[in-house]
């Protein structure tokens, strides 16, 4: 009663659940161009999933699977149909391997095997996996029996089905955590518990069996993917579009939602963007508008690049970005390894490194 | 899920309110600037329904009559204090000089015998003495105007109150009056049933709004009283005003006392206490702002009958005296809180009411893809196109060339550029106009022929002189808004017979409003037509849905109008058997029309400013979301139509598309505005963009110009 109330009134001023601000992209997250200005490693169509493994960086494109080779061509580890939807790498330098629409495995010298024998409830792709100190493989599901690729649909009815499962490889593994808003991303924090992106709720939650899930750190300006260590301590925390007031208030208005979903092309649907291009039929707003026959770099776009560094504690305090006249966006995972930050641009189609030392908190 | 989604798709009810119910009035009503004054208005008439109810005697004439004699000398007051307000400041001690007149003028006329006639010019003086001490006071030496005139409003009616101890029984003791006749007319006389003081406050009332709103003194007050700093910074001599309008007031407060006390003839020491809550209530009331530099003499006549009509009505209910003047207070309160919320958030208001989206219903849009076998189907035509006047044009909404072959086009800043052909690397100012050109067009003269947004239809002569056309059609008797000004001149074109069609996009918007004007997808524009024969310029097609570019066809008894938002261009013949009729000629494009001109094959260009989205056909049709937009979303993150994808139509005099040329995605003519062929050559403008673009069309006749298409070869 209270809470019908509470949301009346929110929606008649504007406030709490219906105020449609978005934070500023200030204090640590304020604008740079580092990213737009990195040197190119790869250009290839959608990287993602970078993760680094004691043979080297592994990333994929598509369905296919590929090692970063240190001054040369990317060699491929695997080549498969259905897109990898998020790796891991064991210590003993062994990878698992998610593709949409199947169990994960382990990707061995000789062959497939799969991560957790018995993947009953484990409805919807995985879009994140690490592999605890103790040697526990954690998983999550952005939305129960949701494709990867058809995120914006969770995200248009602000959904709230993932799930977190946690289990050793080759056993049955445990749902440590459910109903969350699209878990992006999972890494342990330095006691061992687990820390997730939680996409859609802009946050970053720890998770412990049992318990409700404690945030972190939320109201973020963009929406979140993957955390990854960085040397210093802290952490990388990939964000793949910032957020912005016009989806804000389409988020809110169930009608033109409805009407979108049924009657609009999903390519040209009003949602967070990984690809920088605005196309001729996509949603432009008005901010965007070339002058002078371009962008400006402070323009509402909807896709952005940007990797957030977060101390220890989780708090942000500097970040690296593709502004909205930039072209590396999308980016849904950065890692660290040797001193150098990789940075998979899937919407900008390129990885580009950078150095880590000037990057790191001052 | 099926259901709610059919209920969100707009039915019969829907279609039926958007083409019934003119929301778009709310908000025009709004912006008039004597709404300030309709709440007060309301506020009486309410006053009248009520005591008509509660007390209907209060209407009789007697009362009536007695009431507009108390309030001839309110008025008198209300508009003084007005003046003084307006100009920033505030007069406490109106009641007190209105009380030293009063006596001054009973002694006068009683105990001095002077001639009644010459009374009031001597109370006249006095008050305005009284009031210049206010004035030296706060004008000169610059003391708060609060405190100079309450410690006058003391000063003056300890002076009252010594004076009528001492002399009153003195001057009173006569009844004995030079001049009985006039002094009876202006105690009790009327003229056409109205006392003769209300009939004086009218007149007082009618000069002092000229002076308010004609004169250079009026103007000055309002200056000083909305931003002092500024009209000192302008030359206004702000003391002088100030000093000035205490005066006025002071004055105005003499002859009120004059009537005063001709019509009591009593001389004690309660005359006028209290007078000024009355007065100072009822300009408040009425809405002129505390803080100075708003108001009117009118809304202080207003606000005056409310509060007078308040006391009289609350005396004829029987409440005691004190309860009157607790109302009274109350009201005040009010009107002080509803004055400061109100002139801090009318702005907001009229923002958020002004635009009034309404419903749209587009058909589903042709294919654009790429390859496909649609005629507009994309390419990348314009990606090579050669810039001209990179670094000297900040948008050149439109583009022509003479006889000469030299390109004319306007610019942001209110110049027109010269480019002298063939190559276009040398340009000049050809002529600053001032406001911002948009189309242009080339007459037979060789003069050329400007849309200026802002201004209206100018003509720039062969001796670059500028000579204005056409600045007002005329006013519709339906429109709220005054729609005789041409608000934003758009593009044009000349008919054989010299006659000028130009279009106006929108009556509701400035050029900076022309996205807004797409989000109400309302029918704003018209289409004008100046005739040089007699100067007049007529309104010949309204309802247009931002009327856009112009094109006389090559018939010469019709013209193209492009109606940008409804992504549809229509025909309408100037001449012929058809003449004065419309129709749709174009209909469904898969853009946004904007200027429209002749091809060398005797086809059309047609530039597209912005390719259709389905997200925005979506919310076209959807107009509680766009209007909840407008109030909740900053307007950078408004959705809009998709003018990043430059693009050039083609289509025949059979309104058949004969094909399409398209801009890259990175090319540099993200949005095309205009198009003009000249000698195997495109030249493309562009409203945001900083260059005129050249292709080449291979294709095409070499040696066609528009200005022989025309006008035929020079004589």
């Amino acid at each position: 009663m209270i809470g019908a109330v509470t949301r009346m009134w929110d929606a008649i001023r504007g406030t709490g659940d219906a105020a449609l601000t978005v934070p500023a992209m200030d204090g640590a997250f304020m604008a740079d161009t580092a990213i737009e200005t990195a040197d190119v490693l790869y250009a290839c169509a959608e990287p993602d999933n970078l993760v680094a493994t004691s043979s080297g960086v592994v990333f994929s494109t598509g369905g296919t699977i590929l090692r970063v080779e240190q001054g040369g061509a990317p060699v491929v580890v695997e080549e498969g149909d259905a897109s990898v939807t998020a790796l891991a790498a064991l210590s003993d330098g062994r990878v698992i391997v998610a593709r949409s629409g199947a169990a994960p495995y382990i990707l061995g010298e000789v062959g497939q095997a799969p991560l957790f024998p018995d993947t009953k409830g484990m409805t919807g792709d995985i879009t994140a996996l690490t592999v605890l100190p103790d040697g526990r493989v954690a998983a999550t599901i952005g939305a129960e029996g949701l494709a990867e690729a058809d995120w914006p649909r969770d995200f248009l009815k602000r959904g709230s089905t993932g799930s977190v499962w946690v289990g050793l490889p080759g056993q049955a593994a445990q749902r440590v955590a459910k109903d969350l808003a699209y878990p992006n991303g999972v890494v342990a924090d330095d006691d061992g518990a687990l820390v997730v992106s939680l996409a859609w709720r802009c946050a970053l939650v720890r998770v412990r069996t049992g318990k409700a899930p404690e945030t972190l750190l939320s109201n973020l300006p963009g929406y979140p993917a993957r955390i990854t260590r960085s040397a210093s301590g802290g952490y990388w925390l990939s964000l793949f579009a910032p957020r912005n007031q016009f989806i804000e208030f389409v988020l809110r208005e169930p009608a033109y939602v409805r009407r979108m979903i049924a009657e609009v092309d999903p390519r040209y649907w009003v949602t967070p963007r990984l690809s920088p291009e605005i196309g001729p039929l996509d949603p432009m707003l008005e901010g965007c508008t070339k002058k002078g026959s371009e962008i400006k770099p402070w323009a509402p776009s909807l896709s952005y690049g940007m990797v957030a560094h977060l101390r220890p504690d989780f708090h942000p305090d500097s970040s690296v970005q593709s502004r909205a006249n930039g072209h590396r966006h999308g980016i849904r995972s950065a890692v660290e390894a040797d001193g150098t930050l990789y940075i998979a641009s899937r919407g900008g189609n390129v990885i580009v490194t950078l150095p880590t030392a000037q990057e790191t908190v001052q | 899920m099926s259901d709610t989604y059919s209920n969100d798709r707009p039915g019969t009810w829907t279609r039926l309110r958007y083409r019934l119910i003119p929301d778009h009035a709310i908000g025009e009503i709004l912006s008039k600037p004597w709404i300030d004054t309709a709440i007060p208005v309301l506020f009486l008439l309410m006053l009248a329904g009520f005591f008509s109810v509660v007390s209907p005697e209060f209407f009789l004439p007697a009362n009536l009559n007695n009431l507009s004699r108390i309030l001839g000398e309110n008025m008198l007051l209300a508009i003084g204090l007005a003046i003084v307000v307006i100009g920033g400041g505030i007069d406490l001690s109106v009641g007190s000089i209105f009380a030293l007149c009063n006596f001054v003028a009973l002694a006068l006329i009683f105990h001095f015998q002077v001639h009644v006639a010459l009374v009031f010019p001597l109370v006249v003086l006095c008050g305005a003495l009284c009031g210049a001490f206010n004035g030296l006071l706060i004008g000169y030496l610059r003391l708060r105007a609060f405190l100079s005139t309450l410690v006058t409003l003391i000063i003056i009616r300890a002076i009252v109150e010594i004076l009528a101890l001492n002399y009153a029984s003195t001057i009173m003791s006569s009844y004995d009056a030079n001049g009985w006749d006039l002094l009876d007319f202006v105690a009790d006389g009327s003229v056409f049933g109205l006392p003769s003081s209300f009939i004086f406050a009218l007149i007082v009332a009618v000069i002092a709004h000229i002076f308010m709103t004609r004169m250079r003194m009026g103007w000055h007050i309002l200056a000083v009283g909305g931003a002092r700093r500024s009209a000192f910074n302008v030359g206004i001599k702000v003391r002088f005003t100030v000093f000035m309008t205490y005066v006025i007031s002071g004055a105005l407060a003499g002859a009120a006392a004059y009537f005063y006390a001709a019509r009591l003839n009593a001389a004690g020491n309660q005359t006028g206490l209290g007078l000024e809550l009355i007065v100072i209530t009822g300009v408040v009331l009425g809405g002129v702002s505390l803080g100075g530099g708003r108001g009117s003499i009118t809304k202080a006549m207003i606000g005056t009958i409310i509060v007078v009509s308040i006391v009289n009505g609350l005396l004829r209910l029987g409440l005691a005296s004190g309860g009157s003047t607790a109302i009274l207070g109350i009201i005040l309160l009010l009107a002080v809180v509803v004055d400061i919320r109100w002139n801090k958030n009318r702005l907001k208001v009229l923002n958020r009411a002004y635009v009034s989206p309404t419903l749209v219903e587009m058909d589903e849009m042709p294919s654009i893809e790429e390859g496909s076998t649609s005629p507009y189907a994309r390419n990348a035509a314009l990606k090579d196109a050669r810039p001209i006047g990179l670094g000297v044009l900040d948008g050149p909404e439109d583009m022509v060339l003479d006889d000469e072959g030299n390109l004319f086009a306007g610019s942001r800043e209110g110049d027109i550029f010269r480019f002298f052909g063939p190559d276009f690397t040398r340009h000049e100012l050809y002529a600053h106009i001032g406001g911002r050109p948009l189309g242009v067009q080339v007459d037979r003269d060789g003069s050329i022929v400007v849309c200026v947004a802002g201004m209206g239809l100018y003509r720039v002569t062969k001796e670059r002189e500028v000579v204005p056309l056409s600045v007002r059609t005329n006013r519709s008797f339906f429109s709220v808004l005054d729609d005789s000004r041409v608000r934003m001149a758009d593009d044009l074109d000349i008919a054989p017979d010299g006659r000028i069609f130009f279009s106006d996009p929108t009556t509701r918007y400035e050029i900076s409003g022309w996205l807004t004007d797409a989000l109400e997808g309302r029918g704003n524009g018209r289409l004008l037509c100046y005739d040089p024969k007699d100067g007049r310029t007529k309104t010949v097609l309204k309802n247009l849905v931002f009327a856009n570019g112009i094109c006389l066809m090559n018939d010469g008894d019709s013209v193209l109008v492009a109606e940008t938002w409804a992504a549809r261009i229509r025909r309408y013949w100037i001449s012929g058997p058809k003449a004065g009729q419309d129709e749709v000629f174009l209909d469904n494009l898969p853009g946004y029309p904007d200027n429209i001109n002749r091809a060398s094959d005797g086809t059309y260009w047609a530039a597209l400013v912005g390719v259709r989205s389905p997200s925005f056909d979506l919310a076209l049709n959807m107009p509680k979301f766009r209007k909840r937009m407008i109030s909740r979303v900053a307007p950078d993150n408004w959705i809009m139509p998709n003018s990043n994808h430059g693009c050039v139509i083609k289509f025949d005099d059979d309104a058949k598309i004969v094909g399409s040329l398209w801009d890259s995605p990175d090319g540099s003519h993200p949005q095309v505005t205009s198009i003009r062929e000249h000698k195997g050559k495109l030249y493309l403008g562009g409203v945001f963009n900083n260059r005129v673009g050249e292709i080449d069309l291979p294709d095409a006749d070499q040696e066609w110009t528009g200005y022989t298409s025309y006008w035929g070869t020079k004589a």
